[in-house]
């Protein structure tokens, strides 16, 4: 039997393969990117990068509609773009099997919030599995296309980081039959045209099959007892399985692979031969509240906290095998050795920027990627950042609401992919409701947060096919953008000049601000001539600290030096020294 | 082929991002999975790419359940750089083995800057732990530092703690490492492995 270590993302990517999924969309968002972008690496499957989360449900829909089986991914945020089609997809139903992964990320890792996506299967009334390692993550793809197409209804399948990211060893099924049929596509106006009263037939249909879904619940194989001693009983799902079975190696557990609907009986069955009885989950009391509904007395969120990640420790220290609790959790301590404050990339094309935007002391709003880091110190010149696209209208609301007090004083800034997700709109909303707001696209060729994924602007396919680039200028200019500007980043005089000239006017304008990514592949092997700093020259001014490079260091008695391990060479702190004292260098 | 301990084997492997730290993981993983046991494997990122903290988890045992590792039991704390090793201390069970790299990768500081001196880190490490083997960074060719390939040399290193012949090894990281730096990074990690430490 053929095994490989994979991550929870590579399984599900392998699932939809082994399950003949035919095409596969999303968006990258860290946990989920691998997911898409691992498929994309089966030539069998049709697979892309939309522009966002709610065109990727859509082509999903499309491709269903069209008897394709369909698998689309996201991190968790994404699910809230897309959730427009979502809550009427749940009353069309689908054709092939359609299924959507969530990638939930507890403890925010790299995420702006830490919202428990199992609320939207409820909330939608769909089905949701939750898989706990690699090797369901496969498996329950397969699982969730087959619910998909008996029950006529799309699944969501829920990851967390922890799934994602973790790898285990998954047994590939090799003898996986080849010969999928896509569904046979017909037109249904009934099912797919949601009218007042086409809908109001199949909102009826929603809650019944919800009923046939709970009583499948009942008898699915992924919900499972693991009987133990009857003393300590946990009903639990996902990472937190791990957790349980690592820590309380004795007790018994019921083990949830679908979460919604949850099958009633067998959860009665348990806790009725269970003495104390404890609901073990990440973020919100999901499960809890739904047992404690049917009446049944537990523990839950009064042991364990509603943020963050669970661990192992946390579930001993909380349940001891004896039935007490004792200890104080050792995680609760606070470390006061300082923590690493994350920064832009020695190199990266936004810590001149972001440099240039202190010295100016503009009101920055700011959108979703890398150059959030912006906003912490040295430059600390971000001033907000929630959600994708964002930046242009809080930018256009600032000007309404404090009109000359902050006239001149504000930039939006929004990187390309970010822009093309959600900021075309926005951008839209300035020219017509006539705002002046100067708005910065940075132009970085590429998704860098995420890994670097291509998109629209990058005129590459997740296929690796090229195709047509977006044109950034003709399009700000279609949208009635008159001052429209393009400036190379690295060229701190010139961005500079830019930023001072758009801001001053008053109408909108866009400055396109062009550096690459300094990860990309095609400029990671360029020759790298770091720098160094002529100790002759340099009169320990310190200016160049305030760049925030990490290559850039302080030493004994104030010396700063550049280390060669970190610096690409990229000139910006060179510019900035008035004393000329920092200086190329080739090693050997 | 046979671990030292029989039963099972935690490791975490802590660094910088880009130093390399993710690869070493997936390769010390690898090789746990040669050895028929069960094996998990865990990496926590920040939002920095560069510059940001790493770390890795991999575990092998008859059965692995928790991809992550508790505090207080990891065999091993293999360190890519000083800090960051440092942090991660507390995994480690008491006498556990640190290998570290004497290396500090500085960052934009909040707080008490003090305690961020090489010697500090190293005598607080010594106090707390019985076994630390510190690789001095001066001591490691200039050409891997150059090329980031610090991180086979440190793994050349760990690998002597390990009973694993080495022609697995050089196997394994052959699949593993991009093709055109397959040499550059085999000869790191048997200068690592041929280091002779105090």
């Amino acid at each position: 039997m053929l095994k490989r270590l994979l991550s929870g993302n590579e399984a599900i990517a392998r699932g939809a393969y082994e399950n003949g999924v035919s095409f596969a969309a999303g968006y990258p968002g860290t946990p989920a990117t691998e997911i898409v972008e691992e498929i994309a690496k089966y030539n069998r499957i049709d697979a892309q990068w939309s522009v966002n989360e709610k065109v990727a449900l859509d082509v999903a829909v499309g491709a269903s509609l069209g008897g394709a089986r369909t698998l689309v991914a996201m991190k968790h945020v994404g699910l809230n773009v897309a959730s427009d089609t979502l809550f009427t997809l749940s009353y069309t139903g689908v054709n092939g099997g359609l299924v959507i992964v969530t990638a939930d990320d507890p403890g925010m890792h790299s995420s702006q919030n830490e919202q428990d996506n199992r609320f939207y299967a409820k909330f939608a009334k769909i089905p949701l599995l939750e898989p706990s390692d690699s090797q369901e993550a496969k498996d329950f793809v397969g699982l969730g296309l087959s619910i998909s197409e008996i029950f006529d209804t799309p699944v969501l399948i829920r990851i967390t980081t922890a799934i994602a990211h973790s790898k285990s060893i998954v047994k590939f099924n090799i003898k996986q039959k080849t010969n999928f049929h896509n569904k046979t596509f017909r037109k249904d106006s009934a099912k797919w045209v949601m009218i007042p009263a086409n809908a109001r037939k199949r909102r009826l249909l929603v809650e019944a099959r919800l009923k046939k879904l709970k009583n499948f619940s009942e008898r699915i194989w992924c919900n499972r007892i693991e009987w133990g001693k009857r003393n300590i009983g946990i009903i639990t799902s996902s990472i937190c399985y791990q957790y349980a079975k690592e820590a309380l190696s004795d007790a018994s557990i019921l083990k949830l692979g679908m979460t919604y609907p949850l099958p009633e009986f067998l959860i009665k069955k348990f806790a009725s031969k269970i003495q104390d009885l404890y609901v073990i989950e990440e973020l919100d009391p999901f499960l809890e509240e739904q047992v404690k509904v049917l009446g049944i007395e537990l523990k839950g969120k009064e042991l364990f906290p509603q943020t963050g990640e669970l661990s192992p420790s946390l579930v001993k220290d909380k349940i001891s095998i004896r039935g007490s609790q004792n200890k104080v959790s050792s995680t609760e301590t606070i470390e006061k050795f300082p923590p690493r404050v994350p920064s832009l990339c020695p190199g990266c094309p936004y810590l001149g920027f972001f440099y240039t935007l202190k010295k100016l002391k503009l009101f920055v709003a700011g959108d979703i990627g890398c150059y959030a880091l912006g906003a912490l110190p040295p430059a600390s010149a971000m001033h907000t950042c929630i959600s994708m696209g964002s930046s242009i209208g809080i930018a256009l609301g600032l000007e309404k609401a404090m009109k000359d007090r902050i006239k001149h004083k504000l930039i939006a800034v929004i990187g390309d992919s970010t822009f093309l997700h959600a900021g075309i709109p926005e951008l839209i909303d300035v020219v017509y409701n006539k705002g002046s707001v100067t708005i910065i696209i940075f132009d970085n060729q590429t998704i860098a947060m995420t890994g670097r994924q291509d998109h629209p602007g990058t005129g590459v396919t997740l296929k690796k096919e090229s195709s047509r680039r977006f044109d950034y200028v003709k399009l700000i200019r279609a949208l009635g953008v008159k001052n429209v500007q393009v400036v190379n980043i690295y060229d701190l005089k010139a961005t500079k000049k830019a930023i001072l000239e758009e801001t001053n006017r008053d109408s909108v304008s866009v400055v396109v601000a062009k550096g690459p990514c300094i990860l990309l592949d095609k400029y990671k092997n360029r020759k790298r001539l770091f720098k160094v700093v002529n100790s002759e020259n340099c009169r320990k001014c310190h200016e160049c600290l305030n760049l925030g490079c990490a290559a850039i260091t302080i030493k004994e008695k104030g010396r700063i030096e550049i280390d060669a391990e970190l610096c690409i060479g990229c000139s910006i702190c060179a510019q900035l020294c008035r004393y000329n004292a920092i200086e190329k260098y080739a090693p050997r | 082929m046979r671990l030292v301990n029989p039963r099972k084997v935690d490791v975490i492997i802590a660094g910088i991002g880009g130093q390399g730290v993710l690869l070493a993981g997936e390769i010390v993983a690898e090789m746990f999975m040669k050895t028929g046991f069960d094996v998990k494997k865990y990496e926590v990122r920040g939002i920095s790419q560069r510059t940001g903290s790493v770390v890795c988890y991999i575990r092998a045992a008859t059965k692995v359940f928790s991809p992550v590792i508790s505090e207080g039991s990891a065999d091993f704390l293999v360190g890519l750089e000083l800090i960051d090793t440092y942090r991660y201390r507390k995994f480690l069970k008491k006498d556990g083995n640190i290998i570290v790299v004497d290396r500090i990768i500085p960052f934009y500081l909040i707080g008490d800057s003090s305690i961020i001196h090489p010697n500090n880190l190293l005598t607080r490490l010594r106090r707390e732990f019985r076994r630390v083997t510190v690789v001095n960074y001066d001591r490691i060719d200039q050409y891997f530092r150059f090329v980031n390939a610090v991180n086979m040399v440190i793994l050349g290193v760990f690998s002597n703690y390990l009973n694993l012949d080495e022609q697995s090894w050089q196997e394994v990281i052959k699949k593993k490492v991009p093709h055109k730096t397959v040499d550059m990074n085999l000869k790191a990690f048997k200068s690592g492995r041929r280091m002779i430490l105090k």
